[in-house]
């Protein structure tokens, strides 16, 4: 069911996964209007350059499942292009899959990389998960950034999300919606 | 063996505990400035529960937390705790005072397959009717006298089933109360599932509602003929339907499946009655009230707009369209300004109207043309003329720019507020074609005109010769 039919970047850095406090650091997403000439290629994997080798050891598997909408799930947006990243140690984002909605206004299953992380002091041995960030774009649209979405090992995490059309005429750059995932409340007492 | 109550409380006259259509999550602390989210009883519950819990937990341990979350929300809204102390929400997401949801989060499917199955399930003392104030904690870090989140996991991994696991914090004496009513206009749930073969009333609004869905959605096959029969072609709907909002294609419509089909549809349908058939004459008064507030020309447009911007925030609340600048249409008008990060005046002040105006034209930029309709709207008692701009303007614009695909004689206009040379051209064509004096002004007589003529083209209100056999066009 969770196959995908998208190519996954060859390897992840395992230097790659989102550390402790991700949540709480400032999030500079740009792109609040995305124009047809800057759209990436449909279903077009990234990041070729990664060496295999380093594929991380001992990795679990989730799975995120994206749906795009307007007017509150009424309408699916066709040609939104959802794109996954992972951050690395210097906070920085690695895109690991574009993806392109359907006239359904959804995308592929993905399938992504779970790893304990022993640093993440969110996180114990039995029940750790690990985070990624994803943009959302679309013609006409205000951009959606989702920052430190979790992914557990063989759960999928769905993603209905909600585009809200730009506003005509001259526009500001605060109608771009950031969805910051905080911890939970009981990441503290995960041991 | 659970026990459980297979019925809902109610007594009658006295107090019914029904499930709400629909929940309004404070983002914040209670006295803390911030948003309202309007949303689905059940998706709360599954951001609630996918913001709580780890879905990598064990079943029994998820379902015990859920009932309790679900409890603590019921209970909320049954007391009126917030409402009855004059807040306009019925929950905080402050775990503070309630418990944690986080707006537009995704959510983790383990916990949504339970959440389908039990979210109209709570938890009661027994003897009692409101749901339990279900009190919880980690039960590591922080201590309650209540329900251990970590402790229901070791329960259930001990081999507890959620009642016990409930039982053990809360005391023996609680039930279970199972499937409480939906409260809503729709039927609710037919208590078991549809599949292949069944047929009744249930199948038939089902059909209905997938055929609805389907407008929008294209993957989903039409149902047809919709006889409440549970055929081959219902089966596919459903199936396509299941993958387009990742349910599990089974084809069987079980609970989570009938509720996120109902809660689609209502949504399809709300945005349907916005765009395509706009608000009958008829539910205009043509008297407009003066008590009660403030009658401002303006305000139906204002109205009708944020109702369109509410099928798209869920942060605005809907107004009745009445022309009168009431505590509704302000309280609307608030919750506009908050969600556009604008001064909170409760005034259409210009910064107001302009941000409202360019939201709308960017919507109406991502609908297709044959879906854009405006409300019938009574005559703003102001002439338009060249160089006229605002909203009625716009309205005009609108009208003329639907009229002219079919009355070819009338040149197409751009809506953009503004009375041009091109919208005089195209006033005055449609003047001449209907026999008014073409003197390119909008008046009441062109206006109501213009506005009758788009009904009759949009939606077919009056009938045309031959359209209905046997009956006489403007007989008795």
């Amino acid at each position: 069911m969770h196959n995908n039919s998208f190519q996954q970047l060859n390897s992840i850095n395992n230097k790659g996964y989102v550390i402790l406090d991700n949540a709480s650091k400032t999030y500079r997403a740009r792109n609040m209007i995305v124009e047809k000439a800057k759209m990436p290629n449909q279903n077009e994997t990234i990041n070729k350059d990664i060496p295999a080798s380093v594929t991380p050891p001992k990795v679990s598997t989730g799975y995120l499942a994206v749906g795009v909408f307007t007017a509150l799930g009424a309408l699916p947006v066709k040609d939104a292009v959802v794109t996954v990243y992972i951050n690395n140690d210097k906070g920085e984002e690695n895109a690991i899959y574009h993806l392109v909605t359907d006239a359904n206004g959804r995308i592929p299953s993905v399938e992504l990389p779970v790893k304990y992380d022993p640093n993440n002091k969110l996180e114990s041995s039995k029940y750790f998960f690990s985070t990624y960030n994803m943009r959302i774009q679309a013609i006409n649209y205000y951009t959606v950034n989702v920052v430190d979405l979790r992914i557990f090992p063989n759960i999928t995490t769905d993603y209905s999300v909600s585009l809200i059309p730009v506003m005509s005429g001259p526009t500001t750059d605060h109608h771009e919606q950031i969805i910051i995932i905080p911890p939970s409340p009981i990441d503290k007492s995960n041991e | 063996m659970i026990e459980v109550i297979k019925m809902s409380i109610s007594i009658p006259g006295l107090t019914t505990v029904t499930i709400p259509e629909n929940i309004t999550v404070h983002l914040g602390a209670p006295d803390e400035p911030a948003a309202n989210v309007t949303l689905p009883f059940i998706d709360y519950v599954k951001n609630v529960a996918s913001s709580e819990l780890y879905p990598t937990w064990p079943e029994e341990a998820l379902r015990a937390n859920i009932y309790a979350i679900v409890s603590i929300a019921l209970n909320r809204v049954f007391t009126e705790w917030y409402r009855s102390q004059g807040y306009n929400f019925d929950i905080t997401n402050s775990t503070q005072y309630d418990q944690s949801f986080v707006n537009n989060r995704g959510i983790f499917d383990s916990i949504s397959n339970n959440v389908d199955e039990i979210f109209n399930d709570y938890v009661v003392r027994q003897g009692q009717i409101e749901p339990l104030y279900a009190t919880y904690c980690d039960g590591r870090v922080s201590l309650c006298e209540g329900m251990y989140q970590w402790g229901t996991v070791a329960l259930a991994n001990e081999g507890y089933i959620p009642y016990d696991i409930l039982k053990y914090y809360y005391g023996d004496n609680i039930n279970i109360v199972e499937n409480a009513p939906v409260g809503s206009l729709l039927v609710t749930y037919p208590g078991t599932p549809l599949k292949l073969q069944n047929s009744g009333s249930h199948v038939y609004l089902l059909q209905t509602m997938l055929n609805v869905i389907s407008v929008n959605f294209p993957a989903i096959p039409k149902i047809y003929p919709v006889d409440g029969v549970f055929n081959s072609p219902t089966e596919s709907a459903v199936k396509e339907f299941q993958k387009i909002f990742n349910l599990t294609p089974t084809g069987i419509v079980d609970k989570g499946t009938w509720n996120k089909i109902r809660n689609i549809y209502v949504s399809v349908r709300k945005l349907a009655e916005l765009t395509s058939q706009g608000v009958l004459t008829s539910e205009i008064p043509s008297k407009l009230p003066l008590e009660g507030g403030a009658v401002v020309p303006r305000v139906q447009l204002v109205q009708y707009f944020l109702n369109v911007l509410s099928a798209y925030y869920d942060t605005i609340p809907t107004v009745d369209i009445d022309g009168i600048l009431g505590p509704n249409t302000r309280k609307s008008l608030i919750e506009f300004q908050k969600t556009m990060q604008l001064p909170v005046t409760g005034i259409l002040d210009d910064q107001t109207w302009t941000t409202m105006y360019n939201s709308i034209m960017g919507i109406l930029k991502t609908l297709p043309p044959s879906a854009i309709a405006l409300p019938s709207l009574i005559y703003p008692n102001i002439v338009y003329s060249i160089s006229s701009e605002g909203p009625g303007v716009y309205v005009i614009q609108q009208y003329l720019t639907y009229i002219s695909t079919f009355i070819t004689d009338i040149p197409q206009v751009v809506p953009n507020g503004k009375f041009s040379p091109s919208t005089q051209a195209a006033v005055i064509a449609f003047q001449k074609h209907f026999g008014l004096t073409p003197d390119g002004i909008v008046g009441k007589t062109t206006w109501d005109k213009i506005v009758e003529v788009y009904r009759d083209l949009k939606f077919g209100e009056r009938r045309t010769a031959g359209q209905f056999p046997g009956a006489e066009l403007g007989g008795a």
